[in-house]
């Protein structure tokens, strides 16, 4: 029984560690979400800016003042593109996120069932061993995958690792995680 | 103009790098996972390099790199992951099965023609 009440609480803790998660993922995709809504508008002001019809002589008939200002416009152009592939990755950055959450959800059910269940192992958990070091393991795992700093430092924050061994290698797998962005040639 | 297999299962991801490539002028090739990327390896047209993202359906990057060095084929030619992996544990995986380098997303495309034109040498 007491068993049973102890995996309860660590499945109600890792539960709400995914529900922040969760919550972290989305608040972490507005910022560039914006910033793509700002450089969509803007592409869109600098294209209607450079159609003909506005007053001014068409392509076939470009004054020296209007082919700068086209130049000038096809290299912001490019730069606004820049920033809204960039940007736009956001989103395969959240699916990804969310498939890890969705994969530790899918151990910590997996658990629980084992735990609290008839006794029978579920192979996919079999492996994890038994007592609160299945769930620490299952915590690690998802550390690991987590992409980027502030994931990870929320993680430590609301599950903190429990073992020594597994706080070192927390604090340690931190500082060592790639930059979004990075390029590192072997 | 050299020929690049971009490998990624999300379409967005696919669009933007191939779009980012060909704005280069490189001829891009396209496969949405690695069983797929290794198909075209094996029967497809030659490629000068090959971009791949790790979390995949079916085979991930670092096995298709792993199966790719294995082709004399592609023993020589550059390899790189673009990926939101960042985990040194991942990073190294890759570089033992044979990644030429580590990109991780979001990729600034300036960057990554960068990175191409060096890593094609």
């Amino acid at each position: 029984m007491q068993r049973c009440r102890e995996s309860i609480i660590e499945a109600t803790q890792s539960i709400s560690a995914i529900a922040m998660q969760i919550d972290l993922a989305l608040r972490e995709a507005e910022a560039p979400m914006e910033r793509l809504a700002e450089t969509v508008a803007r592409i869109g002001a600098t294209l209607a800016a450079l159609s003909p019809g506005r007053g001014e002589s068409t392509l076939g008939d470009l004054d020296l003042s209007v082919e700068l200002r086209v130049g000038r416009d096809a290299s912001a152009l490019q730069d606004d593109y820049y920033r809204a592939v960039e940007d736009l990755q956001c989103h395969d950055r959240m699916v990804q996120h969310l498939g890890h959450l969705r994969d530790y959800l899918s151990g910590v059910s997996g658990l629980l069932a084992r735990e609290v269940g008839d006794g029978d192992e579920i192979p996919a958990t079999a492996a994890l061993g038994h007592g609160f070091e299945p769930w620490e393991a299952l915590r690690e795992q998802l550390f690991q995958r987590l992409i980027s700093d502030a994931q990870r430092q929320f993680l430590q924050m609301v599950l903190p690792a429990r073992t020594r061994e597994r706080r070192i290698t927390s604090t340690t797998l931190a500082a060592s995680h790639a930059a979004p962005g990075s390029i590192d040639l072997f | 103009m050299a020929r690049i297999l971009a490998v990624d299962d999300s379409t967005t991801m696919r669009a933007m790098v191939g779009a980012t490539l060909q704005s280069a002028g490189y001829e891009v090739l396209s496969a949405v996972d690695g069983q797929d990327a290794l198909n075209m390896a094996r029967s497809g047209p030659a490629v000068d390099l090959v971009i791949t993202d790790v979390n995949m359906p079916n085979m991930d990057g670092i096995t298709l790199v792993r199966e790719l060095r294995q082709l004399p084929q592609y023993r020589g030619i550059p390899l790189l992951v673009l990926t939101t992996e960042a985990g040194v544990d991942c990073k190294m995986a890759g570089k033992q099965a044979g990644a030429t380098g580590w990109i991780v997303k979001p990729f600034n495309p300036q960057s990554l023609l960068a990175t191409v034109a060096k890593v094609l040498g």
